[in-house]
């Protein structure tokens, strides 16, 4: 049912996060949902099914849109390995704690594809730093709002199909 | 622990095979992956557009699509005939060059804008089932929107001529002068722009000029308005002009575009089970 849950959630997430315009105030910043995604199952799930949905989340964000086959995978799969490292941190409170993870993954999501960008795509080296900039405050404040939307409708999801046991980190 | 770091290897070994896969694989698996999630992602496009339409009625939209493909349809012939008309005044009326070859336009809606924000691109409802193909020019009523850069079945992607990606072999209208139109993406007001470099240093520029396709490369049919000029520099070596240009296209409010395909047939908009010759044609007999 694990995987079911996590099958529904990706491809909803990616088609919405296709679908829905940038923001030009903050550099076309796409809502990172796919990554909300993973995530999720980094904080409260296995590191085996973390790196499932980072790895199926990243085939289809760079299938839907127009990233080399790959670039995602390689982003949320270290975000992911990261937040499944630090998942015993708590800042405050758990909403708090899950803003603040949205807002380091959008961070970590719009640097670390520019970093790999930057590698291959020569056009991508003529756009202005403030851009970058903007798109990642962009991205991480777009991040700090989903991350605790789509942790809400995800264990409400889990409550309901009966996935409610956290496993422990191994 | 050590279960951890099996997992780990593993999951590297697949990213490293996901990374190196040829072309034709990755092209293959965009191309499916897109027309299977043509189900969700259409009826998602549809609701987010509901809000645009939600004070227009159907046959009120349809025929709003219809009067701008017309419009598009009108400036594209007249465009072109500019062009053609300034070309024969330069070869002296050379036999041949007059024989104006229409081009069929295929009329697509935006599905999504910006796909990833990295690039100044945009996904269209039309694709190879529809005559689509890569490279094809795309246009607006107002001008040069930009080319298709990747088709699958039923969508397309087009890459708009203000990404640092496009490159368009242009000329100025009323000097005759070429160069090379090269997009230079959106500031974060959301003003996009283009720059046309390799202008000779002896054409005298002034803002308000007229930037059209030069048609060079055969890419893009001469005559599409791309822009006006809005500020000259000369270039480093001091060898050529650089011009800014303002593009004529809205790209930001774009919601029905125009696939130019490179058939040879007579003017015809297609859109699903009409063309503007036929409803002309209606308009006529009913006349």
């Amino acid at each position: 049912m694990n995987l079911v849950i996590m099958a529904i959630a990706l491809l909803i997430g990616a088609t919405a996060q296709q679908v829905l315009p940038g923001l030009t105030l903050l550099g076309q910043a796409k809502a990172p949902i796919v990554l909300s995604v993973v995530l999720y199952y980094a904080l409260h799930r296995s590191l085996a099914l973390m790196l499932v949905a980072a790895i199926a989340g990243g085939v289809l964000c760079d299938s839907l849109e127009a990233l080399p086959m790959g670039y995602s995978v390689v982003i949320f799969s270290m975000l992911g390995i990261g937040a499944w490292f630090y998942r015993d941190v708590v800042f405050s409170a758990r909403g708090v704690t899950h803003m603040v993870f949205g807002l380091l993954a959008g961070l970590g999501l719009t640097f670390g594809l520019y970093g790999l960008l930057l590698v291959s795509e020569k056009s991508i080296r003529e756009v202005a730093w403030l851009w970058i900039a903007l798109k990642a405050i962009g991205t991480a404040l777009l991040g700090m709002i989903l991350v605790p939307t789509v942790f809400a409708v995800l264990e409400r999801l889990d409550r309901l199909t009966g996935n409610i046991i956290v496993e422990p980190s191994s | 622990m050590r279960r951890s770091y099996y997992i780990l290897i593993l999951a590297g070994i697949l990213i490293v095979v996901l990374i190196n896969l040829p072309d034709s694989t990755t092209a293959r698996m965009n191309t499916f992956m897109r027309d299977a999630m043509l189900p969700l992602s259409r009826p998602m496009a549809r609701v987010l557009a509901l809000g645009h339409g939600l004070f227009q009625d159907e046959p009120q939209r349809a025929n709003n699509i219809q009067l701008l493909a017309e419009i598009a349809q009108l400036r594209l012939e007249l465009q072109q005939a500019q062009a053609l008309e300034q070309e024969n005044r330069a070869l002296r009326q050379m036999l041949g060059l007059s024989a104006h070859i229409g081009r069929r336009l295929i009329a697509a809606e935006i599905m999504s804008r910006d796909v990833n924000a990295w690039w100044q691109t945009a996904r269209l409802n039309k694709g190879m089932a529809d005559g689509v193909a890569l490279d094809m020019a795309v246009i607006t009523p107002e001008g040069l929107a930009g080319r298709i850069i990747r088709v699958s079945i039923n969508t397309s992607d087009v890459l708009f001529l203000v990404d640092p990606a496009c490159r368009i072999a242009a000329r100025l209208t009323r000097l005759d002068a070429f160069g090379i139109v090269r997009g230079q993406g959106v500031s974060w007001r959301g003003q996009a722009s283009c720059r046309m470099d390799f202008i000779s240093k002896a054409a005298q520029i002034m803002p308000g000029d007229e930037v059209i396709t030069s048609g060079l490369g055969g890419m893009y049919p001469p005559g599409l308005v791309i822009g006006r000029v809005d500020q000259v520099h000369l270039d480093h070596a001091g060898l050529y002009q650089s011009a800014d240009i303002v593009p004529t296209s809205n790209f930001r409010s774009l919601d029905l575009v125009f696939v130019v395909s490179r058939d040879a047939n007579t003017l015809s908009v297609e859109r699903e089970a009409w063309s503007v010759e036929t409803k002309n044609e209606e308009q006529r007999t009913k006349n």
